[in-house]
Parts: C-alpha cells; structure tokens; sequence
C-alpha cells in the first residue's frame, strides 16, 4: 500500500504524487509501479507508471498524465488527495533502469510523458555528482506539456545537454525545434554512434518505434538502445 | 506480423512476469527457436489482451503465452531457450 503524503502540478495535464510506501526496498532510476484501484463493486483496474524521483529519496515519486478517457489516471490527477491510500506493487523492472555504474556517455529521448522515467535518471546523475555525458531530446506537443521545466533548465545549466522538439504548437520566438524527431535531430544531439552511447527511449508507442528505428539506421547498437512503450492501454 | 502500434516491451508487463517467475525476469535472455537472436525479455515485444503474449524482437515469433484468470496468471506456453542463469 502507498500513502499519499502530496501532490504538485506540474503541468495543466499532468501531476506529481509523491508517496510514502512502508517498507519500500529502494529502486533503480527507470524502474515503475503497478496501481490498482478497486471500485466499490469490485471492478479493478491497473496502470503501470514510472517512477519519477532518483533512488535514496525516501519517497516515491509518480508523475502521473491525465487521459481523458482513462480509467485511472483521471482520480490520480483530479481527485487523489494527501492522505489517501491504494494499492501498489514496485518496484518492477530491472532491464529499462539506469544507475552511474552503468556508465555512458547517455543519450535519454523522450516523448511526451515518457520523459518520467529519464527524469529520474537524470536526478539520479545530479545526486551523485556525475560529470557522465548525458544529453536529453524531449518531443512534446507544446512547452506548456514539457515537464518539470525549472528543474530541466537547471540542470541544462549543470551540464545535461536538453533539447526540446515542439511538435503541435510553439510561440513565435520558440527558437527549438518544430517537427518530429528525425535523423539530423538526433545527430546534432548526439552522442554519435561511434562513442557507444547507452539510450533510453521512452514514450507512446508510435513514438519509441519511429525513435528506435532511426537510432539504428544512424548506426547505433541495438543492444545499447532500451526501450519503454506506454502502449495502447494508457490512462 | 506487424502490430506495432498495439504493443509495449517485456519491460511493461514486469510485474505481472514477477508474478508468475516470482523473481524479476526481465533481465534474463531468451534465444529465439526461430531466428536465434538472443534478446533480454524486457525488449521482447508484449501484446496485451485476455492474457499476454511475448513476441521476439527481432522476427516476432512467439516466446510466451500466459492466461489469466481472475487474480491468477497461468503460463499456458514458453518456447525458446529461456537463459535463466542469474550472477550471485
């Protein structure tokens, strides 16, 4: 079982739950959560979400996206409140995780939402104090869905490389990118491919699979670009 | 087969594999009986419905069929070399 200890908006869409779990064995960055909520008629649903905050918090963090028309995600964002309680199992997953030891340079791509897990990696890197190369590609619609963006700027400052590709809309001096990331998008990103970098690439479906495909056509190893598909039973 | 639009990674359905393994999976190897590449589960291809099915990556052969019922997962089919070795 997880306690809510609070809640923060992050964006109109999306909040971040931050939870206190009894007994919790401690996680890896990249690593989720199962959610079950059961109705009062019995009916229960179960949604997977990344872990946002790095390992030796204490706390778990969820960053948690509304769909509209999901089954869960709509209580998570509008009407879980500090206190409540549900059910949780986690941490889950071992091979879409990311620790310092596992070195670098890092390449972290992220679409939408699926920015949750990379973010944790990149917390991850700044609580260590690691000087690792690391650079961070984010597809969103508009910078009003880009996450944590205080935080992003910061840590840009710290030396993450962050690029930003805005894909629906985008203000007139918007001096980022404006199209779905391609081929040249991810070389001038880099790492290149001849430095081996480690990539993560998290997002909705379409989005990993189009990623994925580029990143091997421009020669990286498949076997160093890990993959996280939200799928198509999201919310 | 292309499904592409429809499926997650092994990495998704983790806790679900826990549960039926009762120990995370997802970093364990599997040799495709059919292609024989050689992909951890987590970057197996997951298709979820009434149970979950696990594709190969590579060519999209099956590797696992698991069905559910109730609170309860029941493994009905593993195929390929599954490389359960573990480092202590």
């Amino acid at each position: 079982m997880g306690t809510v200890a609070d809640v923060q908006d992050e964006t109109p869409r999306a909040r971040t739950i931050v939870l206190e779990v009894p007994g919790w064995p401690g996680h890896v960055a990249g690593m989720h959560v199962d959610i079950r909520l059961t109705a009062e008629d019995g009916y229960q649903a179960q949604r997977s979400y990344s872990i946002a905050s790095p390992p030796g918090d204490g706390s778990v963090a969820l960053t948690v996206e509304r769909i509209d028309d999901g089954e869960v995600s709509p209580y998570l964002t509008d009407e879980l409140q500090a206190g409540d309680t549900f059910e949780l199992r986690g941490p889950i997953g071992g091979y879409f995780t990311w620790h310092v030891r596992d070195g670098g340079p890092l390449l972290l791509v992220g679409g939408g939402s699926g920015l949750v897990p990379l973010m944790a990696m990149v917390r991850h890197r700044q609580r260590e104090n690691s000087s690792l190369d690391a650079r961070l590609l984010l597809s969103a619609g508009s910078w009003e869905d880009v996450l944590y963006q205080d935080e992003l700027a910061e840590v840009s400052r710290q030396g993450v490389g962050t690029h930003y590709t805005l894909t629906r809309q985008w203000a007139a001096d918007w001096a980022g990118w404006t199209r779905r990331v391609d081929g040249e998008m991810l070389r001038a990103v880099g790492p290149p491919p001849a430095e081996r970098p480690l990539v993560y690439v998290c997002g909705p479906t379409p989005f990993v699979e189009h990623v994925a495909d580029l990143l091997v056509a421009l020669g990286h190893e498949a076997g160093r670009v890990r993959t996280e598909r939200f799928g198509p039973t999201g919310g | 087969m292309d499904a592409s639009g429809l499926h997650i990674d092994g990495n998704g359905v983790a806790g679900t594999l826990e549960e039926i393994f009762t120990t995370e999976i997802t970093v364990a190897e599997r040799i495709c009986q059919s292609c024989g590449s050689r992909a951890p589960i987590g970057a197996h291809r997951a298709y979820h419905g009434a149970g979950l099915v696990l594709r190969c990556p590579a060519c999209g052969d099956l590797g696992a069929r698991v069905g559910a019922l109730g609170d309860h997962h029941h493994v009905l089919e593993l195929r390929g070399t599954w490389v359960l070795a573990r480092s202590p």
